[in-house]
């Protein structure tokens, strides 16, 4: 784990220098990728059975939402002083806009939306955080590439509507 | 949610996406027909199905990438003493909506400020900066005391910084979670939020994103809206995002207008539904946050955002706890349809104004006076005022249509707080009925348990009104006067009424007073407690003065007087008159107030004893201001509704003491007669689109008998001849009141109809050539007597008795000999529309001796003893209810209307014995028509059918009704 921790935040801060310096990144990494660099004899990606690879794609999901969603985690507590936060409506709805949810905020959603559907929730995972295609998350989850889309849209839509409001009214604008 | 429900949502999801607008509302309407939920969430998430578009669609990987650079962009520029232009950063305020905030000295003007750091997303796109820039220079431009400045925009390396004015002290949000705020303190920040509203959206500024986070009281006392316009200003028109390289204006990007934005709690369910949303939303979001304060309740937070939205879109606030005063405001800012809330805040700032009550800086909520006039600005919703200033403000105005099929004439209330409308409506099964529409709602309510199923004289309910707390209607059910709870229930009796109940009111100490007409000779208004009890006398009928009935009272505020209408057969003894609980019935004040022919409303106003009554002249509808503490009437009658409808003395409007009015034309008031052949095919039109109420053809046909409402007066109906060749028509009767129910004489010389002159319905016969007087033919205080048909040989006429004790019974009245009335059935159900057969040995009629009105035809003899045809046999013709029968002139065949509305035929022999064959359905009759006559032959038959079919919209709802007084 701490292996693949390393790697990830050496190819987050690699990708947030790029756009501070308001370059392109360029090359991004696959998450599958990051995951084979940090267990380079974890699996032989390019050979391993069908069974084994949906596996695989699975675990890396899994792994890569944790550490993101932790890192994002100790991120705002670290700027925070500790204290938790909820990201307001407008900035959700504005980073979702421009590159997809605060990702604390969606781990969060997500959650709720496995418990009454698991396989929508996972279709999410495996897409958003493991960067896996609709054919690898079909896969995965042995249905068709068809059904994934469906899933993919409907649980965009549920998540967004989750995401773009907020609940609470704590905190407050000192403006 | 369950699993199940959720997996219920996602089906229809997926398969409303095959569908596209109008296809796919009106699958999902049938799919989910009864579960309003389950739509309501699909057509939610739906509706950010679009939105979500580009949602997600970058790895998680780089959203966390670049929110770390962000971040370290933050961190390395904000640091205590970092230097942004002519500011200094002193220290973090927070962050919360739309980015981080910090206190910072600004040394040019040597004034400490905050500054909102926006995300640096906002600057990726060059246009979209240009016009957030623009939007900026807006917001900079506001200033109002209690509008948290925004100084301007300034942009140094890659931030973007709004300089904001700083306010210190608490946010209301930390107000509220203390504990409710006093009223008057409430109603006093409430009234400095609505003048920061109004100013902002004179200036055409919504803040979108209201609420208790975003409005601050100074330690001096000052509210402070803070961020207004910020959230439509950082609402992107584009997306700027996943590809940041997307053509730069040629392209089509893709939009997210209306994308929601706001505080679910507070936004409005326009907003909820992700549709545009304009300033209504801002009054909205007032209303919420101005409960919150009053109660120290959360209105619509619940535990996800689901169960929000839902509550949002769905539920009703809990009053309990709200001011009775402020309630209608609040209702009004509240109301979830954006067309029927409270339009303009600024309705309110003017008010305050006119009252020109200076703006309190200092300590605006220990000033009484203001509290005092802005709860009078509440409770009138802006309005009733009579001074200089005008008032801008349209009233609102809009109408409602009922699912069940409304008779002219049919009654109609509105509550006193402006919640509801009661209507009467006539079910498919023919049944008259007590409906609700709470007017914040599309749906109606039926009352089931108020009438049963009785047939009433005109198939039209008497006036029903309300108690003062809005919860009770009371109404007239077969001999009783009742009370039902609009929330359902069983009916309770209140006391037995003689007559008819024709109108009534009901104080806050719990005393009604009603109408109780055509009882006796004697009996005007009765008052009886709300508990129950037997009824007593409150006017009486002056016989000197010629007066027919005392009806359609009104309490004045002090819920001691009252108006009431008086009708009489000398015209200027008809009016408006006022009454007292305090006086003896036999010592009512007997000085006319006002000339009119309809009943009055009176409507208090809340900020003098000057309050407006409300009455028909012709089919308009006039106010006119009436001081109810000197009992005396000031100023102009002033026109405020024009196309009002009125069913003999009820005028078809009602109003609230707040400010709702309700009114009709009545439904189908207006009908053209035709000619229809034995197919239901259209043959013709006979005379110009009238009132009609009852029809007779003449036996030759050429001629048309029929009831009227007078086109130049509306409440006055009168018998007319319509010359069926020539389309010309004349006028028989001159009646002050009414003349109804006309038939012919076998040569067609002469008409019978019933008059009210005199008191009660009685029988008078005219020359068809319109020479002579009309000659009283019968009147008795028995009841009511309308005329139904005159035998050929021209020795008897059949009518119907209204009779307090056996309800409606057929009786003949020989017109040679002794004259003395014969009755021919007389049992507890309700007998009526007798008709002659041709050769004078039959009469058909209906009953409801078997639950539902049937045509039935007995034998008839006119040398049987009184009482014997109780007794002799009768034949069922009808099968599954049926109306007006009709013999066809050779008595071989006839016909009736079915209680499906087609139009029946039943072939009859007489001889040997008497055979009715099956009933044979001919066409469907025209929706919402009236009477129906058939020609000699039975070729063609004349039917009065709607013309405008207002079936479908059948109310007019205006809410600030008196802003149409000050132009």
């Amino acid at each position: 784990m701490s292996r693949l921790w390393e790697t990830l935040h050496k190819e987050l801060h690699r990708l947030a220098r790029s756009y501070m310096a308001g370059e392109s990144p360029g090359h991004t990494l696959q998450p599958t990728a990051l995951v084979n660099e940090a267990y380079p004899r974890l699996v032989d990606v390019k050979n391993i059975s069908r069974k084994n690879r949906a596996h695989f794609f699975g675990v890396s999901a899994q792994l890569m939402r944790r550490i993101l969603v932790d890192f994002a985690r100790s991120r705002r507590s670290l700027k925070r002083g500790g204290e938790t936060f909820t990201v307001s409506l407008e900035e959700g709805s504005i980073v979702c806009r421009a590159r997809g949810a605060d990702v604390v905020a969606l781990d969060d959603a997500l959650k709720t939306l496995s418990e009454m559907d698991p396989r929508r929730s996972r279709v999410v995972e495996l897409r958003f955080f493991g960067g896996l295609s609709a054919e690898e998350t079909a896969e995965v989850l042995k249905v068709s590439a068809e059904t994934v889309l469906h899933d993919w849209k409907l649980a965009k839509a549920w998540l967004l509507r989750e995401l773009s409001v907020d609940e609470g009214v704590g905190e407050s604008d000192d403006a | 949610m369950t699993p199940e429900r959720w997996e219920q949502v996602a089906l229809l999801h997926r398969a409303a996406l095959q569908y596209e607008g109008s296809l796919r509302a009106a699958f999902l309407q049938d799919e989910c027909a009864k579960d309003e939920d389950l739509r309501h969430d699909v057509e939610s998430l739906l509706a950010y199905e679009g939105k979500a578009a580009n949602f997600m669609e970058v790895p998680a990987l780089e959203v966390v990438a670049k929110q770390l650079a962000e971040g370290q962009a933050l961190d390395m520029a904000l640091k205590s003493g970092t230097k942004l232009g002519p500011y200094e950063v002193l220290a973090p305020l927070g962050a919360g909506g739309m980015g981080e905030v910090y206190r910072a000295r600004d040394s040019k003007l040597n004034r400490d400020v905050a500054l909102k750091i926006l995300p640096a997303v906002f600057t990726d796109d060059a246009d979209r900066l240009a016009r957030f820039r623009r939007e900026a220079q807006v917001l900079a431009s506001l200033n109002h005391p209690n509008i948290g400045s925004i100084y301007g925009l300034e942009e140094w390396n890659n931030l973007r910084v709004f300089v904001l004015e700083l306010v210190e002290g608490l946010t209301l949000a930390d107000r509220i979670t203390e504990s409710a705020v006093p009223m008057e303190e409430a109603l006093a920040i409430g009234r400095q939020i609505a003048e920061a509203m109004t100013y902002a959206h004179e200036k055409g500024v919504t803040h979108r994103d209201l609420k208790p986070a975003n409005i601050k009281i100074t330690p001096e006392g000052n509210v402070k809206v803070l961020d207004f316009g910020l959230a439509k200003v950082l609402e992107g028109p584009k997306n700027v995002g996943s590809d940041p390289s997307q053509s730069p204006t040629g392209g089509n990007p893709i939009t997210l207008e209306g994308a929601i934005l706001g505080t679910a709690a507070y936004m409005s369910p326009e907003q909820a539904k992700g549709k545009p949303v304009d300033k209504r939303a801002d009054i909205w979001a007032f209303g919420v946050v101005l409960y919150e304060l009053l109660t120290g309740r959360h209105l619509f937070h619940r535990e996800t955002m689901s169960d929000t939205l839902a509550a949002v879109l769905k539920e009703e606030p809990d009053w309990n706890g709200i001011p009775a005063k402020v309630r209608p405001l609040l209702q009004h800012c509240l109301e979830k349809d954006p067309k029927r809330r409270l339009r303009d805040i600024g309705d309110m700032g003017l008010l305050l104004d006119a009252a020109s009550v200076p703006v309190q800086a200092r300590q605006p909520w220990l000033a009484w006076g203001a509290v005092a006039v802005f709860l009078v600005a509440f409770a009138a919703l802006s309005l009733i005022h009579f001074r200089e200033k005008p008032l801008v403000s349209a009233p609102v105005q809009f109408q409602i249509s009922s699912s069940a099929s409304l008779r002219h004439g049919a009654p109609l209330a509105v509550s006193p707080d402006g919640r509801h409308l009661a209507y009467s409506a006539t079910d498919a099964d023919g049944i008259a009925r007590l409906w609700i529409r709470d007017l914040d709602s599309l749906q109606d309510r039926v009352l089931s348990n108020s009438y049963p199923a009785t047939v009433k004289p005109y198939g039209v309910v008497p006036p029903f009104f309300w108690s003062p707390d809005s919860r009770f209607l009371a109404f007239q059910s077969t001999g009783k006067l009742a009370k039902i709870e609009i929330t359902g229930g069983p009916a309770q009796t209140l006391c037995d009424v003689q007559g008819t109940v024709v109108g009534g009111s009901w104080n806050r100490e719990g005393v009604i007073i009603f109408a109780d007409v055509f009882a006796d000779n004697k009996r005007g208004l009765m008052q009886v407690s709300e508990a129950g009890g037997v009824s007593s006398p409150l006017t009486l009928l002056d016989q000197a003065r010629k007066e027919g009935v005392h009806v359609l009272p009104s309490f004045l505020p002090d819920g001691r007087h009252f108006l009431y209408l008086r009708t009489s057969s000398i015209p200027e003894n008809s009016g408006v008159y006022v009454g007292s609980l305090n006086a003896k019935p036999e010592e009512q004040d007997s000085r006319r107030l006002l000339a009119t022919t309809s009943g009055p409303v009176y409507v208090p106003s809340f900020d003098s004893d000057s309050g407006q009554v409300l009455f028909l002249r012709h089919e308009t509808l006039m106010a006119q201001p009436l001081d109810a503490h000197r009992l005396e009437l000031s100023g102009e009658s002033v026109p405020v509704a024009e196309q009002v409808g009125s069913f003999l003395d009820y005028g078809l409007f009602s109003a609230s003491d707040n400010g709702v009015l309700a009114y009709t034309s009545g439904a189908g008031r207006n009908y053209q007669l035709r000619w229809l052949d034995r197919q239901g095919k259209l043959l013709g039109s006979v005379g110009e689109p009238g009132g009609y109420i009852s029809m007779a053809l003449s036996p030759d046909g050429k001629r048309i008998a029929v009831s009227r409402s007078n086109p130049e007066n509306t409440p006055n109906w009168d018998v007319w001849l319509l010359d069926a060749g020539r389309n010309t028509s004349t006028r028989l009767t001159h009646e002050q009141i009414r003349a109804l129910f006309p038939v012919w004489s076998a040569d067609g010389s002469s008409v019978i109809f019933s008059s009210v002159r005199g008191g009660e319905e009685s029988l008078y016969l005219k020359l068809a050539s319109g020479a002579g007087d009309q000659r009283l033919l019968l009147k008795s205080p028995d009841g009511s007597k309308y005329p139904t048909s005159w035998s050929q040989d021209g020795r008897f006429l059949l009518y119907t008795l209204a009779s307090p004790d056996t309800k409606s019974d057929l009786w003949v009245l020989p017109l040679q000999g002794d004259h003395k009335p014969i009755p021919l059935l007389r049992t507890e159900f309700n007998e009526s529309s007798g008709q002659f057969s041709p050769d004078g040995h039959w009469i058909a009629y209906t009953s409801d001796e078997s639950g539902g009105d049937e045509i039935y035809v007995r034998e008839f003899s006119s040398g049987a003893a009184p009482g014997s045809w109780d007794a002799a046999g009768k034949w069922l013709i009808s099968r599954g209810g049926g109306a007006n029968p009709r013999w066809r002139a050779d008595g071989k065949e006839l016909f009736y209307a079915a209680s499906d509305g087609k139009m029946m035929s039943v072939d009859i022999s007489a001889k040997p014995v008497f055979t009715a064959g099956q009933p044979k359905a001919l066409f469907q009759l025209p929706a919402g028509f009236i009477g129906g006559d058939v020609t000699a032959d039975g070729s063609r038959f004349l039917i009065g059918v709607p013309v405008a079919q207002s079936a479908s919209v059948p109310f007019t709802v205006v809410l600030n009704w008196q802003a149409t007084l000050k132009k």
